[in-house]
């Protein structure tokens, strides 16, 4: 190519309409002064030859460029401000790129390598001499861009998508998204494979769960229980305090209802038989009183009524007793009620509760000993009122014989009435005054014989016969008499029926010793049950105490110091009232039984003094008496009916009697105030015993059926710690039930996700998503890769073929521009950039340490170099220098003109100076003619 | 003969993921997801529909030897809802869900008969006391089976019509594992009178007389399945001839659109080209939705810029309704060249022509990376990248 004209529509400091012709090839000059337009020409060519936005061109500037192509043809290039325009010689528009195709070389390699200035080579060489360098390298491969940087982008761009051993390229991240994913997956199908060890886990934590609930259902069943048994706890107490009186009670506890009426009505129907005995006795009584007093004394054994008022006369101390031990009693009563309600406790809770406490280890042992000893004592007891029943049968069974005589008196009046029965009853009889008159008479009738009859007679000594017979028979019977009356008979009449009576009596005098040997063994054992009775109690004493001071040492470890002290005090004052409370009662009951002891003694005193007041010798008396007298037959007769009655009444009574005592003996009491009481305390007994069955009711409601036993446990502790227990108890499961839920629910909730979720899909979709993506990465990442590789091993392949032929041409022209100091332009091996220059004498420097114009030089010697290589296959285009030589000293400026000039001869070149000097060595040089740039510009 | 109909399914990959995604977007990622389990619902609503005397699955009916509760438990569903309508279910299990080492944990109800691993055994189907066929089958017992199952296929009823279900490579397609290698022969000789066929995702019949059918997967799962998907619904007449008719059950499609991209300078004109191409696509009725991947071809001077294939890849992708069907482009391959110019590469352009085509590169390996190369691809794609960059012209094609 060469450019025929160019012409300015005004660009810069050339004027509209400056025009150039320089239609020839061959080095010409463009000569003109500073500011003449010579580097505003070198910028219109480029900017008529291309569109590069590079150009900086104003709106009202532009040029017209007619060049001719190494083939003939005509082309016009034209711009006007950014618009840039290309058509041949018919008009026709060359479209840009194809008319860059035709240029062969862009805008960058004209730039460089064909239209440049001292600035350009300048610029080159102070900024990287790589960089120009390479620039020449790759225009010398024949491409118009830098290889070099085109490689580097490329491993760039490779880098920037994957880097072996990065974080935060996108393939590096998708590739850890990847191994995250497949991580995450198997983590997922493990999980299925526990998806039966799940369901298993789930049934065992659900049965868990609910045996929790069952269990928290129980607890709070029982929570409630206890609340229930709490909130009726003084029923509890009361029941407590119901069955220690029942306990206390218990000797009456087996006395049934039937005992009861049985006692009551046998009672009853003894007082009744009693009443009516204690009738027919006063009748009988009375019918003896009726009666002459020898009688009435014989009726009324003397000794026993005396004894009896012997005994009367210690009413009054009786009563005084009874009055002493019943203030003392009460008083007691008094104080221990007023020390309960002190103290705000029973004392027998009190040292109940102290029992546990302390000792409570202690305590089964004393428990042990003390219904050992209650037992023993309950045993005495038994022993004794047995022995005394057996002491009161026997006296009531001798009350009915106590009139049968003893069997000393029984034997002689048998044997008495048996010598009466056996001697012949006497002649004569009666009282001892008629047998002396009889024996008065004798004595006067023998006298009156002696008188008479004293001749045939021995009148006297027939008298004192007589007399002798008479005294005999009354001495016979006075002896006879005396006999009757020795026997207790009245009359020889009475004999045979008293005789009868002492026989029938003899069996009664038998039963009389049985009953007093019995009576006797009876008081004996009683004796003994009582000394037995009385050491049980010291030992059950002994025990009790023992057991109280067990349980009172059982509440200490709640008290210390003074507090402890005051209220063992206070435990021991219970106590010391409680046993003053029982000895009261005891006392209680000793004078309940002294009252009526004295009740049934002072009513028969009473009858007694009654008669003995009335056992006076006056005469009103005697002679009531008298009347009395005379009526003996009829009261005799009287008596004997009312001592039959008395005596069916007495049986009646001793039946009576002999079946309260067999009742007594069930009832297990030693008499009938003893038995009164039995049943008293038996009724009470029983009393006790619907209330504690109403208690227990309401204790087996409160416990929900459990009953008493349920409370048992907490007697002596109380409900407060039980509840308080079972309150954190409930607390316990309930929350082991809701863990177990929460676990189930857990599971459940897991389960269901195993069943239901999308998570193992999505993962699995998300997995597949993101190694597309990987995929695609890595391809791109290849791509880039191979394009770096390939361009690298295609530039160093091409050097190496290639750069050897364009380093000789420039090695050459070098050596021609320094008149050979430097023969060769070397390159590196492994790299295109560093250029060395080879000194004549085998030195090597590289560009750096070249002077600044042998640089200049050695660019220009490459450029040339290069154009040469390059042009053998593609259109020659222009060259424009502008003013490149004004560095070198004179001779290389000779050189080198020779050399531009030499270079021209095939192509066109134009060099632009405003140096006469430079002008003049181009002239020499045998350049075209200079032509004058500030005459085709103008003056300005 | 009573004539009946039945169902021949196959290669469900229940729970399958799509495969080759170039993307995802949260709004047809669940729709993706579920879209095997939608289709096999959609599978037993067509039996149930039709009346069909039996369900024949001929293997892959999961995805995973693994596979996820949901897609056990929606086959349990399934397969209950044909036990209540008395349909039973024959399958067959393939290479992608072995008889051996297929993990699951559900108890699959009484009308599912799965034949056993290596053996054929074969059941009637009645119906109203008429026996109407018999059908056999197969399992695969590992993964891998290279053994001629279809060999051991021999009648031994009394039926007037005989079923053999089987999981199969027949006659060696290509691009497949030759699991239980069979030839056409082989089959022809067995003497039945259908072959259920799975294994081949692309539904085909191999023979008419007697029927050897490949039903194809229930839905395509990556670009290379594209089309609609399903079963064959078979009817069978009085005479024991059958009529197959394809009910499609997929309810997301694949496809493949490529978009000629000559002469064009912008990205515009490739949109508006592509938007023009896709519009034939959109879903039916009776599909959720379609993926598409677009490939870009012919000469153009566009820039290979993968982020702007992104960004133009979610400009063609529709923005639907929640739950309306949608037209999700996957992603956009550029295989369009630069502009033809009149010069012969020379120079260094030249060399890198020969050396990128030459044989240097045919085993490349450029990094241990677990993940599989397209060499040709990437050969392109890298001349593209030096025409790009060096501002020169990829030839044509050798």
């Amino acid at each position: 190519m060469r450019i025929k004209t160019v012409r300015s529509l005004g660009y810069g400091p050339l004027p509209d309409g400056f025009q150039m012709s320089l239609d020839a090839t061959g080095l010409i000059p463009l000569v003109g002064p500073n500011e003449a337009g010579k580097s505003s020409l070198l910028n219109l060519l480029r900017a008529l030859l291309y569109k590069d936005r590079r150009n900086n061109v104003r709106e009202a500037e532009g040029g017209r460029l007619e060049v001719e192509m190494d083939d003939g043809t005509v082309i016009h290039a034209e711009r006007r401000g950014q618009r840039h325009r290309v058509f041949d010689a018919q008009g026709r528009a060359v479209a840009e790129d194809e008319w860059e195709r035709k240029l062969a070389a862009d805008y960058k390699v004209f730039e460089n390598v064909y239209a440049f200035g001292l600035g350009e080579l300048e610029r080159g060489e102070s900024l990287d001499a790589k960089t120009v360098g390479a620039r020449l390298i790759s225009a010398g491969l024949g491409v118009h861009v830098d290889v070099v940087k085109v490689e580097s982008t490329l491993q760039l761009r490779a880098r920037e998508l994957y880097a072996p051993r990065g974080v935060k390229p996108p393939l590096n991240v998708a590739l850890a998204d990847i191994r995250r994913l497949e991580d995450e997956i198997a983590r997922g199908e493990a999980e299925l494979s526990r998806y039966d060890a799940l369901q298993a886990e789930l049934a065992a934590v659900e049965e868990q769960a609910s045996a929790a609930s069952d269990e928290e259902r129980q607890a709070a069943a029982d929570r409630k229980r206890l609340a229930d048994m709490d909130r009726i706890w003084e029923r509890f107490e009361r029941l407590r305090s119901v069955m220690r009186e029942q306990a206390a009670l218990s000797h009456a506890r087996d006395i049934g209802p039937e005992l009861i009426a049985r006692f009551q009505r046998l009672r009853d129907q003894l007082e009744a038989s009693r009443t009516r005995a204690a009738a027919q006795e006063e009748r009988v009584l009375q019918a003896r009183l009726a009666l002459p007093a020898p009688e009435r004394l014989h009726a009324f054994r003397r000794p026993e009524w005396v004894a009896i008022m012997e005994e009367a006369r210690e009413i009054p101390d009786w009563k005084r007793d009874i009055d002493r031990h019943r203030g003392a009693a009460e008083e007691l009563w008094t104080q221990m009620t007023a020390e309960s309600e002190r103290l705000g406790i029973t004392p027998e809770r009190l040292a109940a509760g102290m029992a546990v406490r302390v000792i409570e280890p202690q305590m089964d042992a004393l428990h042990q000993a003390r219904a050992d000893a209650r037992r023993n004592t309950a045993e005495a007891e038994r022993a004794l009122s047995e022995a005394e029943r057996e002491v009161a049968e026997t006296d009531a069974l001798l009350d009915g014989l106590r009139e049968i005589p003893r069997r000393e008196e029984w034997s002689a009046r048998r044997a008495r009435l048996e010598a009466l029965f056996a001697r012949p009853r006497p002649a004569v009889d009666g009282p001892w005054f008629l047998w002396a008159a009889a024996v008065l008479l004798a004595l006067v009738g023998a006298g009156l014989a002696r008188s008479f009859l004293g001749a045939v007679v021995d009148a006297g000594a027939a008298a004192a016969a007589l007399a002798g017979l008479v005294l005999s028979l009354m001495r016979r019977s006075a002896r006879s008499h005396d006999a009757l009356s020795a026997a207790g008979v009245s009359s020889w009449d009475r004999l045979p029926a008293e005789r009868l009576y002492w026989d029938e009596l003899g069996a009664r005098v038998t039963d009389r010793e049985q009953a007093e040997e019995r009576l006797a063994r009876a008081r004996r054992a009683v004796d003994g049950a009582r000394a037995v009775l009385l050491e049980a109690r010291r030992q059950q004493g002994t025990a009790e105490r023992a057991y109280v001071e067990g349980r009172a040492g059982a509440e200490l470890p709640d008290l210390e110091g003074p507090e402890l002290q005051h209220w063992l005090s206070r435990v021991d004052d219970a106590l010391h009232t409680v046993s003053q409370y029982r000895r009261a009662r005891e006392q209680m009951a000793d004078v309940e039984r002294t009252r009526a002891r004295f009740l049934d003694r002072a009513a028969a005193a009473a009858v007694l003094l009654h008669l003995e007041v009335q056992d006076t010798h006056s005469p009103d008396t005697w002679w009531r008496l008298r009347q009395e007298w005379l009526d003996i037959p009829t009261r005799e007769e009287t008596l004997r009916g009312q001592e039959a009655d008395a005596e069916g009444a007495r049986t009646d009574a001793l039946r009576d009697a002999r079946l309260l005592a067999e009742c007594l003996q069930d009832l297990d009491v030693p008499d009938a105030g003893a038995a009164a009481a039995r049943v008293s305390e038996a009724l009470q007994y029983e009393a006790l015993a619907r209330e504690a069955m109403g208690l227990q009711a309401e204790l087996s409601a409160a416990s929900h059926g459990q009953g008493v036993e349920a409370f048992l446990p907490y007697q002596d502790v109380g409900l407060e710690g039980a509840l308080e227990a079972q309150r954190v108890r409930f607390d316990e499961i309930r929350a082991a039930r809701q863990e177990r839920q929460q676990q189930a629910a857990v599971l459940r909730q897991r389960l269901s996700l195993l069943e239901t979720s999308g998570e193992l899909s999505d993962l699995r979709l998300q997995a597949e998503a993101r190694r597309g993506e990987a995929r695609r990465l890595y391809q791109r990442w290849a791509a880039y890769t191979l394009a770096a590789q390939v361009l690298q091993e295609s530039r160093e392949h091409f050097q190496r073929e290639r750069q050897p032929e364009v380093l000789r041409r420039a090695s050459s022209l070098f050596a021609s521009f320094t008149a050979g100091r430097y023969l060769h332009v070397l390159a590196q091996a492994d790299s295109v950039h560093d250029l060395a220059v080879e000194l004549s004498d085998g030195r090597r420097y590289p560009v750096e340490e070249l002077s600044r114009g042998t640089q200049e030089q050695l660019y220009l010697a490459l450029r040339l170099a290069w154009i040469e290589d390059r042009e053998q296959h593609a259109e020659r285009m222009p060259l424009v220098l502008d003013d490149i030589l004004v560095n070198a000293d004179p001779e290389r400026e000779q050189v080198m003109a020779r050399t531009l000039v030499r270079f021209a001869q095939n192509r066109q070149v134009l060099y632009l100076t405003c140096h006469p000097e430079i002008e003049r060595s181009l002239k020499r040089a045998k350049s075209r003619k200079a032509v004058p740039l500030a005459s085709l510009a103008g003056a300005r | 003969m009573k004539p009946f109909t039945f169902i021949h399914a196959a290669d469900l990959h229940l729970d399958s993921p799509m495969l080759g995604l170039g993307r995802l977007e949260p709004r047809v990622q669940g729709r993706l997801r579920d879209a095997s389990l939608e289709a096999f619902d959609r599978l037993i609503d067509l039996t149930l529909k039709t009346n069909a005397a039996f369900l024949a699955m001929a293997g892959d009916v999961f995805d995973h030897e693994t596979p996820s509760l949901r897609a056990q438990f929606r086959l349990l569903d399934g397969m209950r809802r044909l036990e209540q309508a008395s349909v039973p279910v024959f399958w067959a299990h393939g290479n992608h869900d072995p008889f051996g080492s297929l993990s699951t944990h559900v108890h699959w109800p009484d009308n599912v008969v799965r034949f056993p691993a290596g053996r054929v055994s074969w059941q009637r189907v009645e119906r109203a006391e008429d026996i109407l066929c018999a059908v056999y089958g197969i399992s695969y017992p590992t993964a891998a089976v290279t053994e001629p199952y279809a060999r051991q296929f021999l009648r031994e009823d009394d039926a007037p019509f005989a079923v053999a279900v089987l999981h199969a490579n027949v006659g060696g397609q290509p691009g497949h594992d030759n699991y239980a290698p069979a030839s056409l022969g082989d089959l022809r000789a067995a003497g039945f009178n259908y072959w259920a066929l799975g294994h081949i995702h692309h539904r085909g019949t191999l023979s008419d007389d007697p029927p050897v059918v490949y039903a194809g997967n229930l839905q395509g799962r990556h670009v290379r399945e594209t089309g609609h998907k399903g079963a064959y619904v078979v009817e069978v007449d009085a005479a024991g001839r059958t009529r197959l008719t394809f009910a499609p059950l997929g309810p997301v499609r694949w496809e493949l659109l490529n978009v000629d991209c000559d002469g064009f300078s912008g990205w515009d004109q490739v949109e508006e080209k592509a938007l023009a191409a896709l519009e034939p696509l959109r879903p039916a009725p009776h599909e959720s939705g379609v993926v598409v991947r677009i490939q870009l071809s012919g000469r153009a001077n566009l820039p290979f810029d993968a982020d702007a294939l992104g960004d133009l890849a979610e400009r063609l992708s529709s923005d639907p309704e929640r739950d309306g069907p949608f037209c999700f482009v996957e992603s956009i391959e550029n295989r369009t060249r630069r502009p033809r110019q009149g010069t012969q590469p020379e120079g260094l352009w030249a060399e890198v022509i020969s050396r990128i085509r030459g044989p240097a590169y045919d085993n490349w390996n450029p990094a241990q990376v677990r993940l599989p190369l397209d060499r040709e691809a990437a050969r392109s794609e890298a001349l593209r990248l030096l025409a790009d960059a060096l501002d020169e012209v990829e030839p044509d094609a050798n």
